[in-house]
């Protein structure tokens, strides 16, 4: 973050997200947990949230892992956290694990790959296929701290599909997902960047002007509302949410770029992959987009362009394959048969383990990166989820979850703890707590919790 | 085409018909209806790129990633009424507007967009400067502006000019602020109590006009629409047919119509490069081939129902179309020559309607072979509006679509969806008509066999047995639910939503006239567009209304 | 062969005594060639169809002991061994004499332990140690091939069984279009191309049999355009003869004939030697190594002017028009 919290700026964070409660909780998210100033350097060292997805889950009896608590065992599918970082440790030590933790359905359909997305990350039944009842947690989260930022969040896929996403801004309002490495490098670190290294800032007259610019068009809005019914009323009170969004981003330019040791602009990533041709889901492909991407998040979390972000590796109808295979990972898990004598579906099964391994890469990015007295995974809540647990019969029980990184000391990471068919809103709460919203309870009927997974939580 | 004639004299084809010969009689038997509810319409990307286009000029490079279409109902025309506009897709709004603008304004297209000078190129001028915004920005906004929305607009350009000391910079920001205007980025449809009948609601003339614009030409109004709107002569009756009539005659009708059926034939997942296949099993279908394979059947469909004026159900039978080399290739035919190129399919040969065709066949297909439950699907979806429920949760594929095993074909495979109870109500609707399209593999390659054993493509749908593809495109067109369904689709894509109870019966008589016209296309735009249901409303879309 | 790739041989055949007849010639285009599968062609497209059994060449190339030529930077230790060379006993003598009048050279065995088998080129290329950096030139070959650089096309004429037949013709010919080439970075079948306008580049009519699916024709001479890089010219081989293993839609096997050394010259010594070394041997070496030709004895200057050569090919079924 930057040294200078201009109080204007808090204000405008406040009236886009529609927090109400300003003030100190929220000046917590940024400072030590003493309440002291601040990480070497001298500026404070924001923590960061994001969500990592992968589709169609894993195996339950070879991915929960055999013992509970800190330093557990890993099991088969989870072997990939057993690298060993270069900041020390095993990638294991930062991550924590929850099995048994259920999506629950209260007798509602079990839209296949849709529910458990929308009831693990709104705490609400999936009121029809396809959609949320609720704006998604990034997104609640995205309100408390995404308003100090250029960007208040970023959405990546790997999948090469914009559509997508599991960001929701409402019920029904997706954010759609970059996939484009060289299109994120120039949105992120293109003509606008403020380069700490560039020497003295100077701020483009075009910032105030772009400014003067959207004041035109909200009180184009504001004309409108009186003339379109309550539906569109809340779609104009999108547009003009998102149009605020844009006056912060070009607020946070005007005041230099950002204090933060670690901050240099990224390698300019080159052109995607297969340039004009299509983003192909074999294994190695979506390794190089998802690695791509992840390197240039971490240069932008570094400079703070954003403190939230959403990463896909493979979607919910995962479409991974593998040179040979005439088929996909989603359709394997259904076609294929179970291996009488290895009890799963081998084919099926590499692609977990891919994606597992993949998790690791991601989280070893972040933990390359020193930050304060650690890295920069220290300073992050990643929430790593999956549209099922048994992909088969599309099962949402055990919805397998994992949160790597320490939220800047918040919670204690590498910790496995099996839910017991508790519901599993409580990782969600237990999220959004470390994250610092004032937040008790979450989620309604079978889905409701206000216990949390203290086991995690400082 | 003629199409003053068509709508004139129809009845010079027709033995019996309510259309009348002597111009147009809007209401001629129509039922009386309330409109459904109306409501913003965002530009799909699509029309955003067009409407630019005609404004600023064809040159203009459109940045093509934007905010993506959601699709609602089986149409981006209907989800383009739910959207909004996200934080990301408002910020890649505001960069294409900024990079639009600089063309628009650039040194090349200025004397074209710009019909004035400025005193001085290096600082503000309002006059000129108000000249542009008014003139522009009526087109963009698709009516005349209100002075304080000039207004705000002049300020800019002064001080914007002022700061860089660039007239032309200035007004940059200007014509940037009205490209990112609600009022451009969305179709505003206004409503307004009927003169004729106090008690209803119609839509504004301006609001009508974008209506038509956007239902043929996929794009703005141009001036002579925009001044028969704000002049209050449109809503006359006869001016509205005449509008419709001059706009379906002009070269951007094509784009049109083309918008219309990628739009439900699901083509914008070849554009988006969705589409994929496996390269060991179909190495043939590259980038090339997808989009030529789009290519050929919007050509076809124009060709059809636009050049030659046909009945609509025969695109299900015909063998006329057009190939390239590439197509050639897939379709095991000779087709030299560099480009496209009219092609007649074998009077005897296994292809005909736009089944048959490369598109439809690939894009109802997995990446590795074909799916008669996804094509049964798209059929019955699509073409025959008929709803197909979700599949159950937990069901059990594998013994469907073990291909290496016992079962080789698709039909014996999938035999086990019919002979298991809890499958067999949806799937009886949907595998028999998609196993009729098994002679050709996920890119749509014809095949007698599949592992070693004759593909039976036989069937039968609602009634009409067919003995392959062909005989299965002439049971479709013989369907009694193949006109009705056209008829709701280009409606919901014209008002942007599901029809409302109210309005069966309008859609009714619209399909009976789209019959007795021998289903021509232009008789089911021109009845359409003059009617209740494209002229009036309920009233504003309440967030009530909208399911949770 | 399979039946189904039968009745496809015969559909076509059909197709033609129906359809060829009566060509409707009216606007855009001929009465189709083959229609594939099942019935006759439809209408469109430009060109006149051929008539005769159409393919394409996929890859072209010198033959080697092992086709992975990935595995080739060395090919000092590289010979045919126990596999043996699939070609042809061209000059009908078993290894060569030291006799004037005759090339010296050396035989290999056939496949089957049959001896006699000519390729007098093998040892430049295996010997001649430039040459071993050939794995370049085979791609860039093979590239040409697929590119319209130097595509090839060829027919097979009276086939009315693809498994036996006693009486069958052969035909290669240049194309200057370029193949259709897939996701997988082969050429597609079924593509059409037309031969070339310029019946220099129209091999002589080969005749031959097929016995169990195995077509050996000839002999026949070719010149092939070949427009490479810095190299424009033709490749003139002669006394050519041709075996193909026809497959469903394929044909594959080798073509075996004489080279002249002044071609070699032409097409490989002088421009290569000419444009900065790039070869990485001088003229001198290269005339030294074309010294052990093996054929082509000109009683004149007493020197054997040619070698015998052996390529490789592989070709999937296409249209051809005129």
């Amino acid at each position: 973050m930057k040294k200078q919290v201009s109080r204007r700026t808090i204000l405008r964070g406040a009236v886009a997200g529609g927090a109400v409660g300003m003030g100190l909780p929220l000046l917590d998210c940024f400072l030590n947990e003493n309440g002291t100033a601040l990480a070497q350097g001298g500026g404070p060292i924001p923590v960061r949230f994001g969500t990592w997805f992968w589709g169609c889950g894993m195996n339950p009896a070879r991915w929960a892992p055999p013992t509970e608590g800190l330093g557990y065992e890993l099991s088969v599918e989870l072997q990939a956290l057993d690298r060993t970082l270069d900041s020390g440790g095993k990638i294991r030590d930062h991550v924590s694990v929850f099995s048994g933790f259920d999506v629950k359905l209260d007798g509602n359909p079990n839209y296949p790959h849709g529910s458990g997305p929308a009831s693990n990350l709104t705490g609400l039944f999936a009121p029809a296929d396809g959609d949320f009842g609720a704006p998604s947690i990034d997104v609640l989260i995205a309100r408390e701290i995404g308003g100090f930022t250029r960007f208040r969040s970023l959405q990546l896929s790997a999948t090469g599909n914009r559509n997508h996403t599991y960001s929701r801004e409402s019920a029904t309002i997706r954010n759609a997902s970059e996939i484009s490495p060289m299109e994120v490098y120039t949105r992120i670190f293109g003509p606008d960047f403020a380069d700490p290294a560039a020497g003295e800032f100077v701020p483009n007259p075009r910032w105030t002007l772009r400014q003067s610019v959207l004041s035109a068009v909200k009180e184009d809005r504001d004309k409108l509302m009186s003339r379109v019914g309550t539906h569109d009323q809340q779609r104009l009170d999108q547009y003009f949410t998102s149009v605020r969004q844009l006056e912060q981003m070009l607020d946070v330019l005007l005041s230099g770029p950002p204090d933060l040791p670690s901050c240099r602009r990224a390698d300019d990533p080159g052109p995607d992959i297969l340039e004009g041709e299509v983003f192909q889901n074999d294994l190695d492909s979506v390794n190089q987009r998802h690695r791509a991407l992840a390197d240039l998040l971490t240069f932008a979390l570094a400079c703070d362009q954003t403190r939230v972000f959403n990463m896909i590796f493979s979607s919910g109808i995962s479409e991974l394959t593998v040179p040979g295979l005439n088929t996909s990972h989603h359709q394997l898990t259904h076609d294929e048969s179970i291996d009488t004598e290895l009890g799963y579906q081998p084919k099926a099964t590499q692609f977990v383990l891919a994606s597992m391994e993949a998790w690791a890469d991601f989280v070893e990015r972040l933990a390359s990166v020193p930050e304060g007295d650690g890295t920069m995974l220290d300073n992050c809540l990643v929430f790593a989820n999956s549209d099922l647990s048994y992909a088969k019969p599309h099962d949402v029980r055990g919805l397998p979850t994992m949160i790597a990184g320490s939220a800047g000391g918040r919670i204690t990471p590498g910790i496995h703890i099996k839910g017991n068919t508790d519901p599993v809103t409580r990782v969600g709460l237990t999220v959004q707590q470390a994250m610092g919203l004032p937040i008790d309870a979450w989620g309604e009927n079978s889905l409701q919790t206000s216990l949390p997974v203290s086991e995690i939580l400082v | 085409m003629t199409h003053n004639q068509r709508g004139r004299c129809i009845a010079a084809l027709l033995a019996v018909v309510a259309v009348a010969c002597a111009g147009s009689d809007t209401s001629g038997g129509a039922p009386a209806t309330e409109g459904g509810p109306v409501a913003l319409r965002r530009l799909t990307s699509q029309q955003y790129t067009q409407s630019i286009h005609d404004v600023l000029g064809n040159d203009i490079v459109v940045p093509s990633r934007i905010e993506p279409d959601a699709r609602l109902e089986g149409l981006l025309g209907v989800g383009a009424s739910f959207v909004s506009v996200t934080p990301s897709g408002f910020e890649k709004y505001e960069a294409a507007a900024t990079a639009i603008a600089e063309q628009a304004l650039g040194s090349e297209l200025r004397g074209a967009n710009l019909s004035c000078e400025p005193s001085s190129a290096s600082g503000a001028d309002d006059s000129c400067a108000r000249e542009f915004i008014a003139t522009i920005g009526r087109r963009l906004f698709r009516r005349t502006l209100a002075e304080d929305e000039i207004a705000r607009r002049v300020a800019i350009a002064a001080s914007s000019a002022t700061e860089l000391g660039d007239f032309y910079a200035g007004l940059e920001m200007a014509l940037t602020s009205l490209l990112v205007s609600p009022n451009f980025l969305f179709r505003v449809e206004e409503i307004e109590p009927d003169p004729a009948d106090g008690s209803r609601l119609r839509l504004t003339s301006t609001s009508v006009a974008t209506r038509l614009s956007y239902l043929i030409w996929n794009s703005t109004p141009d001036d002579e629409l925009l001044d028969a709107a704000e002049s209050g002569a449109l809503l006359n009756t006869g001016n509205l047919a005449a509008q419709a009539a001059r706009l379906l005659d002009s070269p951007k009708a094509e784009a049109g119509i083309r918008a219309f059926f990628s739009d439900l034939l699901t083509f914008r997942r070849i554009d988006e490069g969705l589409v994929r296949k496996s390269p060991t099993e179909f190495p043939a279908f590259t980038l090339t081939l997808a989009g030529d394979a789009k290519e050929q059947t919007l050509r076809t469909i124009v060709d059809h129902l636009v050049t030659n004026e046909l009945d609509l159900r025969e695109l299900y039978t015909t063998r006329s179309t057009f190939l390239t080399p590439s197509l050639g290739s897939v379709y095991a035919v000779p087709f030299g020559g560099g480009g496209w190129g009219p092609y007649e399919f074998a009077e005897d040969g296994p292809r005909a309607g736009l089944l048959s065709h490369v598109s439809l066949m690939s894009i109802t297909a997995h990446p590795g072979r074909s799916s008669a439950t996804l094509r049964g699907k798209f059929v019955r979806e699509v073409l025959l509006c008929q709803d197909i429920p979700d599949p159950p949760a937990n069901v059990d594929f594998s013994i469907v679509e073990n291909t290496g095993g016992e079962l080789r074909t698709a039909r014996e495979r999938l035999g086990e969806h019919v002979t298991n109870d809890a499958c067999a109500g949806c799937h009886q609707l949907m595998d028999p008509i998609g196993l009729a399209f098994e002679n050709f593999d996920a890119i749509g390659a014809y095949r007698t066999q599949e592992n070693g054993v004759d593909i039976d493509a036989s069937g039968n749908l609602d009634g009409q047995s067919y003995d392959d593809a062909i005989g299965m495109g002439q049971a479709l067109r013989d369907h009694e639910s193949l006109g009705p369904c056209m008829t709701r689709n280009l409606y919901r894509y014209a008002v942007g939503r599901n029809p409302v109870s109210g309005e069966q019966a309008l859609l009714t008589f619209l399909d009976d006239r789209f019959a007795a016209s021998g289903y021509r296309w232009g008789s089911l735009i021109d009845a359409l567009v003059v009617s209740d249901g494209f002229l009036t409303a309920s009233g504003q879309r309440e967030a009530e209304e909208v399911a949770q | 062969m399979k039946n189904n790739s039968l009745k496809w041989v015969l559909a076509v055949a059909m197709g033609f005594v129906a359809s060829a007849c009566g060509s409707t010639n009216e606007g855009a285009g001929a009465t189709g060639g083959s229609a594939g599968t099942g019935g006759s062609a439809g209408t469109g497209g430009t060109g006149n169809a051929r008539e005769a059994l159409g393919y394409v060449f996929g890859d072209f190339g010198f033959l080697y002991p092992d086709m992975n030529l990935e595995t080739y930077p060395n090919m000092e230790n590289t010979d045919f061994g126990e596999e043996g060379v699939r070609g042809f006993d061209l000059d009908g003598q078993i290894g060569g004499g030291t006799d004037p009048g005759t090339c010296l050279h050396e035989d290999f065995d056939a496949p089957d332990g049959t001896p006699g088998i000519d390729y007098g080129l093998w040892s430049f290329l295996r010997q001649f140690e430039p040459m071993r950096q050939s794995q370049l030139i085979d791609s860039v070959i093979s590239s040409a091939v697929k590119n319209g650089e130097m595509s090839i096309v060829m027919e097979l004429g009276g086939v009315d069984d693809m498994v036996n037949d006693d009486e069958v013709t052969v035909q290669i010919f240049s194309t200057q279009d370029s193949p259709l080439v897939g996701t997988d970075g082969q050429v597609l079948p079924n593509g059409t191309l037309a031969v070339h306008p310029d019946s220099t580049y129209h091999s002589t009519i080969a005749t031959g049999a097929i016995v169990n699916g195995v077509l050996v024709a000839g002999p026949f001479d070719v010149s092939l355009k070949f427009n490479i890089q810095i190299v424009d010219a033709d490749m003139q081989l002669t006394d050519n003869w041709i075996r193909l293993t026809l497959g469903n839609g394929t044909a594959s096997g080798i073509l075996s004939g004489h080279w002249s050394t002044a071609q070699i010259d032409e097409i490989i010594g002088t421009p290569t030697t000419q444009n900065g070394n790039a070869a990485g041997f001088d003229y001198t070496e290269f005339l030294a190594a074309m010294e052990a030709a093996d054929a082509g004895y000109d009683e004149e200057s007493g020197e054997c002017t040619s070698f015998t050569t052996i390529f490789r090919l592989e070709a999937v079924t296409a249209f051809l028009t005129d």
